[in-house]
């Protein structure tokens, strides 16, 4: 059972962990609740099949995942501030961050969690999967590409 | 949520100064959009009911939102994505069943907190293994830790990390009585400096200029390869580091098939990334040991024996 559940570990965890990562955001919480789901797994090793993984283990992680999002106060307080999506209609910035074709989605994720949402670098780079040194090159990236791009824009 | 100004670093204050009015405006524009993290959690269906119906229904109507979306779709599969220390997971398996632990405040960094608890966890875990177990209950499996992280370094070797700015014995040795050294250190300067600080897009470029006049200048073609990795060019730092390796080296060669390797990887190319890492790994030096645990980790992907 020991060398059975180690197999299944080592063969899963990576994406279980990432599957958490996305749910939660924090590189702390989704270790504790990938810790969470292998922990339930061992409880019920005997009853489950391989056929059912790791399905299963993503189902537990989901499950925990909602656990967390239902104790984030200022998330629930969303539902409460939530607006009516902006009206359609022309805003040169915004159309750039969707448009602008040099820009790639590491490149927009970064720049919206920087500089519109405020995060540091380290949660950024823990969000993300990435190295603190990326994200820099990826913000300057995006930074000298917006400042090229929409200030020439904006002086034509 | 507006970030506090000393928060920002030099090159962002440079950069920020043409366009914070750009960006002031897209934090207006976004100001009832849900967070980053929220889209993702909707995305994978982690969310309450109302919370969930609330963020889809909001994504449904809104451009950028999709767009963000879209996006964290494909960052989901990125190659980039570093995978956590799995034995540190492992390690936390039987703290669930105690109470929360409490930060114990001389902890500087959560890296060091794990280590911390990986070791003590290490010792309940061989304990629990000795003990003999109480009849009816059911005995918990002794998974085996099979390495103690260390204190400090990456939490993957596939981690992209900096290297310093070297010459090569060629630039060092230079014994002509012409004045091509000091004008080729005098070119590369300003790039290295700009290496030396992180500005990876202004060293890509300053070292795209000069590859077109120093053709068969390792330190050009490396240091342009390296710089494009840190931007997520993979293409462009695989065609850098390649022409960087065909210029035959040795004082960068185990440089370039490291930083090469990890092109190849982070491009998916994990062959030809596991075949460089294994000749690092059976030569001597400095990126020997990364190169084995680094060969050893694409092992699985490739389900070669490890």
């Amino acid at each position: 059972m020991k060398e059975r559940f180690e197999k299944i570990y080592h063969e899963h965890v990576g994406a279980v962990f990432r599957f958490t990562l996305h749910c939660v955001g924090r590189k702390e919480i989704a270790e504790e609740i990938t810790s969470e789901a292998f922990l339930a797994l061992l409880r019920n090793l005997e009853s489950i099949h391989e056929a059912q993984l790791p399905g299963w283990l993503i189902t537990v992680a989901r499950n925990r995942a909602r656990d967390y999002w239902r104790r984030q106060e200022t998330e629930r307080k969303y539902l409460e501030a939530i607006k009516d999506p902006p009206v359609v209609g022309s805003d040169h910035n915004r159309d750039w961050l969707i448009a602008e074709p040099g820009l790639k989605p590491i490149h927009r994720v970064c720049l919206t969690l920087r500089y519109v949402e405020g995060l540091t670098r380290t949660e950024i780079a823990e969000a993300l999967g990435i190295s603190e040194v990326q994200v820099k090159g990826h913000l300057q990236y995006g930074l000298q590409l917006m400042r090229k791009t929409v200030s020439g824009a904006m002086q034509k | 949520m507006r970030i506090q100004v000393d928060d920002l670093e030099p090159f962002e204050k440079e950069l920020l100064a043409e366009a914070r009015a750009q960006l002031a405006s897209l934090r207006e524009t976004r100001s009832g959009c849900p967070t980053v993290r929220l889209i993702r959690a909707a995305q994978a269906g982690a969310l309450s009911e109302d919370l969930q119906s609330v963020v889809v229904a909001h994504i449904g109507a809104c451009r950028l939102c999709q767009r963000i979306q879209a996006d964290l779709e494909i960052l989901q599969t990125s190659p980039d994505f570093e995978l956590p220390d799995v034995d540190r997971i492992l390690a936390r398996l039987p703290r669930n069943n105690r109470e929360k632990k409490k930060k114990a405040a001389w902890l500087l960094s959560l890296k060091t907190a794990f280590v911390a608890a990986g070791l003590v966890l290490c010792g309940i875990l061989i304990w629990q293994f000795r003990k003999p177990p109480s009849p009816g209950a059911p005995s918990l499996p002794v998974a085996s830790i099979q390495k103690i992280p260390p204190a400090s370094g990456p939490s993957s070797v596939l981690e992209l990390q900096k290297p310093e700015v070297k010459f090569t014995l060629a630039v060092l040795t230079w014994r002509g009585t012409d004045n091509r050294r000091d004008e080729f250190l005098k070119e590369i300067a300003p790039a290295l400096d700009a290496y030396r600080a992180d500005k990876f897009a202004e060293a890509a470029a300053q070292l795209s200029a000069l590859s077109s006049k120093y053709t068969d200048s390792v330190e050009v073609w490396f240091y342009l390869g390296v710089s494009r990795l840190f931007l997520s060019d993979h293409a462009g730092a695989r065609d850098a580091l390649e022409k960087a390796a065909r210029l035959q080296d040795k004082s960068f060669a185990a440089d370039i098939s490291w930083y090469l390797g990890l092109a190849y990887h982070y491009s998916h190319r994990t062959r030809e990334a596991h075949a460089l890492f294994s000749k690092l790994c059976g030569e001597d030096g400095e990126y020997a040991a990364r190169g084995c645990a680094a060969a050893k980790e694409l092992s699985s992907a490739l389900k070669l024996p490890r």
